[in-house]
């Protein structure tokens, strides 16, 4: 059997990390819903500048055609890897490598989480652009570098295709890494993308239910200065915002994967400590055990 | 009117508005209770939001769009 001295630093470890794994659990707890809000928030921008777009595409009779959304053969690939800072969130980040993998050939690559970099520049990919800090709370101006980045690139035909790999929040604990393309842009993705913008179940769910959406079909509006160059500068937007999204999304998806697994380590502790404290409980019993048959034994052959 | 000013952020401004005005990629506007359905896009400068009672109130706006529908409400997306 262990010595008491052993068992009780041993006791006294588990029980530290177990508090820190509680406490971790409960600021990502807090960080999640804030995540989550912050896509809310978004939302009825995101609606509005789609319903924009409806209306104006309506007035080109045979399809829009910008500039943005213009789809030539496919010459390179940029990558864009949205991972987190920080670890300690279970499979969060293994899972999104395991998807690189299948895009080594790309040409370039852009990061978004130091994890990201550090995995793609080991690789030996050619990392273009590389962000991070943004785990917390992204805000829409700290995301514009990467999306100027992203459109100026495909304008100059620097790459002819432009694809995220990030991880889409569903519930808490379920989250997915998807492949989403981001250019050329297909409105009807863009379309998704705004109704992916509530979670599925929780606190904001319900706001799923009223997203019907409204199309009233009158194209009389004045447009100024015209029909294509109003939709031409709609478009940009549109793919910020949905950059945009990507960044919430792993945010709240970052969170959730560290608070279950913060929640299963502090779990594991817990019941390490009770199997460790009942060794202990046994060590010491024997201890005494001992110690009576030592003052027994002695006193019976003194007398 | 009924003004609506969102942001990525959400909404900044919400309300009876008498009129507002504001530079476009085609000059400085001034929308007023039931114009003509409008869509135009915003350049940098600033927007005033004039509201009942004559106040004004200021707002920088960088880029964005606005969008006047036929039932007197007036949308403005900002960056």
């Amino acid at each position: 059997m262990e010595s008491l001295q052993s068992l009780k630093s041993r006791l006294r470890a588990v029980k530290n990390i177990g508090q820190i794994t509680k406490a971790m659990e409960v600021v990502s707890a807090t960080k999640m819903r804030r995540a989550q809000e912050a896509a809310l928030n978004s939302r009825p921008y995101a609606f509005e500048a789609l319903r924009l777009l409806d209306k104006v595409s309506r007035v080109f009779k045979n399809g829009a055609i910008v500039p943005l959304g213009e789809s030539r053969p496919v010459k390179a690939t940029l990558v864009i890897v949205v991972s987190s800072d920080r670890g300690l969130a279970g499979s969060f980040n293994t899972q999104i490598f395991r998807i690189i993998d299948n895009f080594t050939a790309a040409d370039f690559f852009i990061t978004v989480g130091k994890k990201a970099d550090r995995f793609c520049s080991g690789r030996g990919f050619k990392v273009i652009e590389r962000f991070s800090g943004w785990g917390d709370y992204a805000e829409p101006r700290e995301c514009d570098p990467l999306a100027s980045a992203v459109i100026d690139g495909f304008l100059r035909k620097k790459w002819d295709r432009a694809i995220a790999i990030s991880t889409h929040f569903r519930t808490t604990l379920k989250q997915e890494v998807l492949v989403r393309q981001i250019l050329p842009v297909d409105f009807e993705k863009i379309r998704e993308t705004a109704r992916e913008l509530v979670p599925e179940s929780g606190r904001w769910a319900e706001l799923r239910k009223n997203m019907a959406d409204d199309a009233n079909h009158d194209n009389d509006y004045i447009f100024e200065p015209s029909p294509s160059e109003a939709l031409s500068a709609l478009v940009p937007h549109l793919v910020r915002m949905q950059i945009y999204h990507l960044i919430l999304e792993a945010n709240a998806s970052e969170h959730s994967a560290r608070m279950v697994a913060m929640k299963s380590a502090s779990d594991n502790a817990e019941e390490l400590s009770g199997e460790i404290t009942l060794d202990y409980n046994k060590a010491r019993q024997a201890g005494i055990t001992k110690e009576i048959i030592e003052i027994v034994g002695t006193q019976t052959a003194m007398t | 009117m009924n003004l609506k000013i969102i942001s990525l952020k959400g909404a900044q401004f919400e309300g009876e508005v008498v009129g507002f005005n504001v530079k476009t990629a085609a000059g400085e506007i001034t929308i007023l209770d039931h114009h003509r359905p409008i869509i135009s896009s915003l350049i940098l400068g600033a927007a005033v939001i004039i509201g009942k009672d004559e106040n004004r109130q200021a707002m920088p706006i960088k880029s964005g769009f606005l969008e006047m529908d036929k039932k007197n409400n007036l949308t403005v997306l900002i960056d």
